[in-house]
């Protein structure tokens, strides 16, 4: 009898461990997630400094502004990457048809010149609408622009031009 | 004759059953952390702006190739987290973040990215009057234990009782403060980039 008893005694401790064994769980737990975000920019600026000044100009059939050397071209400064090289892409052509009645044209050839820096008489001319330069240790680029207007074709009205430049590092 | 063997017997069994209890007494024990025993309330997590992003464009809105950009505390741009949990319990804060800001389309091309963690448990009155007093944690460590509510002197309470019928333990609010560094920015192609980062708050339990 005693012999079952201590039997029983020890199965049941043996399987007790099990049971008894007790943890309390903590489950009260917060959690919440965000977010971290960045949006990175090609940093190649492009500022209009001057506008190309038209009104200035003697009325006549042609309205001639060089790039490099009238002092109503327009002016924009790039900045960018130190020493990277970059291409302009611009519109060279363009005829300009009056708005409104579509009767007038006008013919317009755009040209660019490039410095380092502001001095417009040691800038290099662009003749064709497409180049490759090397920003300055700066990051600098000037671009001068500069157009000839063909007018003999034009009658009064208003005309609007989509002059296009396009930088991009290569 | 026989006696002596069903003494022996007895023996055997005996011995057994001790050290059967000995070798069960350690999963036997039941321990419970009082820390866990806060009753019916929870901890509440909740974030301070409507929407809770580390924008790091905010601060400096064109980030390029070459530059770093650095949320500090004191920045607007710090990202804060209001913590409601009963008093004289301790919280385990853990954040848990990537080390890159990942491009959408390129898993591949990453932003370093290292998130900073601050917390204030002196009961400020809202965010802004916690970033005064907040305790940053140096670089790198992104777990924190403190108490929800910090004593300013003397011995710490005893240990909560359980909570008995309608009792409600009042509770007091932490503020905690998400901020870091990005970059430096590489080679990288322009667009968006993104990390999530895990914001973990628990009691902590001394087990």
């Amino acid at each position: 009898m005693i012999h079952r008893i201590l039997l029983l005694l020890v199965l049941s401790s043996c399987l007790s461990t099990e049971s008894i064994a007790q943890t309390i769980k903590d489950s009260r737990k917060a959690a919440l997630s965000v977010n971290a975000t960045a949006t990175i920019m090609n940093n190649l600026e492009m500022l209009t400094i001057r506008n190309i000044d038209l009104i200035s100009v003697v009325k006549s059939k042609n309205i001639m502004i060089h790039s490099m050397k009238s002092p109503f071209a327009g002016l924009f400064k790039i900045t960018g990457n130190p020493n990277a090289r970059i291409r302009i892409t611009f519109l060279q052509r363009e005829t300009l048809i009056e708005s409104i009645e579509g009767i007038g044209i006008i013919k317009a050839e755009y040209n660019l010149s490039t410095a380092f820096n502001d001095f417009q008489d040691q800038s290099t001319l662009i003749d064709i609408g497409e180049a490759n330069f090397e920003l300055g240790d700066e990051g600098l680029l000037f671009v001068f622009v500069g157009a000839n207007l063909d007018l003999s074709a034009a009658l009064p009205g208003k005309y609007q031009s989509e002059f296009t430049i396009e930088l991009e590092y290569i | 004759m026989s006696t002596n063997n069903t003494y022996r017997n007895h023996l055997f069994y005996k011995i057994l059953v001790v050290i059967t209890c000995f070798i069960s007494q350690v999963s036997m024990a039941q321990r419970i952390s009082f820390s866990t025993w806060t009753g019916s309330d929870d901890i509440v997590l909740n974030s301070v702006m409507a929407s809770p992003e580390l924008s790091f464009n905010l601060k400096q809105p064109i980030i390029t190739s070459g530059t770093t950009v650095d949320i500090n505390l004191v920045d607007n741009q710090a990202i804060a987290f209001r913590i409601e949990a009963p008093e004289n319990f301790d919280l385990t804060v853990d954040i848990d973040a990537p080390m890159f800001l990942t491009f959408a389309d390129d898993p591949l091309k990453t932003i370093p990215f290292q998130v900073k963690l601050a917390y204030n448990n002196m009961l400020p009155g809202n965010e802004l009057a916690g970033k005064a007093g907040a305790i940053e944690l140096p670089l790198g460590f992104t777990n924190v234990t403190f108490p929800v509510d910090r004593r300013t002197s003397g011995a710490p309470n005893p240990v909560p009782t359980p909570l008995t019928g309608a009792e409600v333990r009042s509770k007091s609010a932490a503020y905690i403060y998400i901020y870091g560094i990005l970059g430096p920015v590489g080679t990288v192609p322009a667009g968006n980039y993104m990390a999530e980062i895990t914001i973990n708050v628990s009691f902590t339990s001394y087990e």
